[in-house]
């Protein structure tokens, strides 16, 4: 009868040197009977390997940083357009990143840089609010009642600010400073979603 | 590297197979007789003087070799967590379990790294335990709990911690910190390059150097100990935030706040360039700075103000909490 074979999650262990010697020794033990488990190894060898050479860290030609301040501080209208475009992009990633591959309409950007309202990039943000909402669902039973409750409320003050920053840029609109003001809100939603999904056991 | 670490499950870890560790020895070389009666002997005096509770806690004394730069991670669902870095190439772990979590102590060290912790199996829980750790002072700790508190002391490498519920409190020289948590407070006494704080509706205290901060509460307090940060943003949706301290010529600090006050207190000395922004909020002067309101043509209260010829560049931005000026 064939030994089951090594759990993956120990096997990355294995590799990342995690395990104790006892635990090493019954791995090693498994591998050399398992040419399954062998492979699966020398895969995650190469990985590691393909990894340890890439640069640790790639430092620009120049400082960047003094360059973007001075840029920050030009315009507050273009800081604002900045940030805007920046945020799409952020979202895009983030979409990425929980719904695995996945096409999503991005706003259109105009050869000077422009992006598209305020409004679209506010719905954008909730669509991946709803996203992360969707997949806190498991989360979410594992969690404390008392730590739902926390949620809920805080939930609760995140959307009173965004229905209120959204009703004054209906009567302020382009104000630069609501526009700020309903992205950070947005962005403090999406957080909170992330934390209580990685607060699940 | 690191991408293989982080597909570790916390559950996989402490099935049996592990290295268990337990300070319950079995009795060997007792005749049955012995036994018996070594058991009710304890059952009765157990019963008649300890109190409920104490009874069904176990010690931990655990002590292994470790990397001195290692990365160690630590899962502890309830209780309370310290680990603090010390100059010694070891690891120990000391503190006491409930015997009902006992079979959930896992515990295992390599020369890459090492990982230890109580943690329940699937969305079991588990009673309150407390777990003193000591690691090599240049690791990295990587942290999760549920409802345990968590101190970090002298840990030099970076340092990653997130509880539930639990409050979070680090000091110390870590080379970059990110705390976050749902209800609990974070306290950090730092010097270090980055510090990430965020926590839902507990409270925020940072002090210490900072080349880059950042704070996000949702109705939680934030409170920043000014003088040594050089970059920082703090932000919050109802909660207040008060920066009290000197601020670096070089400093750029932005307030950002829906519906809490933003209280800045500096020093008559401090040397800044000051941009205030309220949609629907007061703004309150005491520090007799001449604001200056700027014609941006949208609504709201909007003004500058030079400080001591400027130096720092400081913004607030509320949309209808309070901004207010003075001195600490």
């Amino acid at each position: 009868m064939t030994a089951p074979h090594v759990p993956t999650d120990r096997l990355h262990d294995y590799v990342d040197d995690l395990l104790c010697r006892e635990e090493r020794m019954l791995v090693e033990r498994h591998l050399a009977v398992c040419p399954t488990c062998r492979a699966e190894v020398a895969d995650l060898r190469a990985l590691l390997a393909d990894l340890g050479e890439l640069p640790a860290a790639i430092a620009p030609e120049r400082d960047l940083l003094p360059g973007v301040h001075a840029a920050i501080d030009a315009s507050a209208a273009r800081r604002t357009r900045v940030q805007w475009l920046a945020a799409a992009a952020a979202i895009v990633v983030l979409a990425a990143a929980a719904a695995g591959v996945r096409w999503i309409t991005v706003p259109a950007v105009s050869p000077d840089g422009a992006v598209a309202s305020s409004g679209t990039v506010d719905d954008l943000w909730r669509h991946q609010s709803a996203e992360m909402e969707r997949l806190l669902t498991y989360s979410r039973q594992t969690l404390d009642p008392a730590t739902v409750r926390v949620l809920e409320e805080n939930l609760r003050i995140i959307d009173r600010a965004l229905t209120e920053a959204r009703a004054a840029l209906r009567s302020d609109p382009g104000n630069p400073v609501l526009e700020e003001l309903l992205l950070a809100t947005h962005r403090k939603r999406l957080d909170l979603l992330r934390g209580a999904a990685r607060g699940g056991t | 590297m690191r991408g293989a670490r982080l597909r570790v499950k916390p559950h996989s870890v402490a099935g049996p197979g592990r290295a268990l560790r337990r300070q319950t020895p079995p009795a060997r070389g007792l005749s049955v007789g012995t036994r018996t009666l070594l058991i009710l002997s304890l059952l009765v005096s157990g019963a008649a003087s300890t109190p409920p509770g104490v009874s069904a806690q176990r010690t931990l004394d655990e002590r292994h070799a470790a990397p001195p730069r290692g990365a160690v991670r630590i899962h502890l669902y309830a209780g309370s967590l310290r680990v603090a870095g010390w100059d010694r190439d070891s690891i120990v772990v000391t503190g006491t379990a409930h015997e009902r979590g006992m079979d959930r102590f896992y515990i295992g060290v390599g020369e890459g790294g090492s990982k230890l912790g109580l943690w329940p199996q699937g969305s079991d829980s588990l009673p309150p335990s407390t777990l003193d750790v000591r690691v090599p002072q240049g690791s990295s700790v990587w942290i999760k709990t549920v409802d345990a508190s968590i101190v970090v002391e002298a840990v030099r490498g970076g340092v990653d911690l997130y509880s539930v519920s639990g409050d979070i409190d680090v000091a110390g020289e870590p080379r970059e910190l990110f705390a976050e948590s749902m209800s609990g407070s974070i306290a950090a006494r730092v010097q270090t390059r980055v510090a990430r704080l965020k926590t839902a509706s507990g409270a925020v205290e940072l002090r210490g150097r900072v080349d880059d901060a950042f704070t996000q509460t949702v109705s939680g307090a934030t409170l920043i100990h000014g003088g040594a940060i050089a970059q920082g943003r703090f932000e919050s949706v109802d909660g207040g935030i008060r920066y009290d301290g000197a601020v670096a010529r070089s400093a750029r600090l932005d307030f950002v706040n829906h519906g809490g006050p933003v209280e800045l207190r500096l020093p008559k000395h401090a040397a800044a360039e000051l941009s205030l922004n309220t949609f629907d909020g007061v703004i309150t002067n005491a520090l007799k700075a001449r604001l200056v309101q700027t014609g941006r043509g949208f609504k709201g209260s909007d003004h500058v103000a030079t400080l001591n010829g400027g130096g720092a560049h400081i913004t607030v931005r509320t949309f209808k909490g309070p901004i207010t000026l003075d001195t600490p």
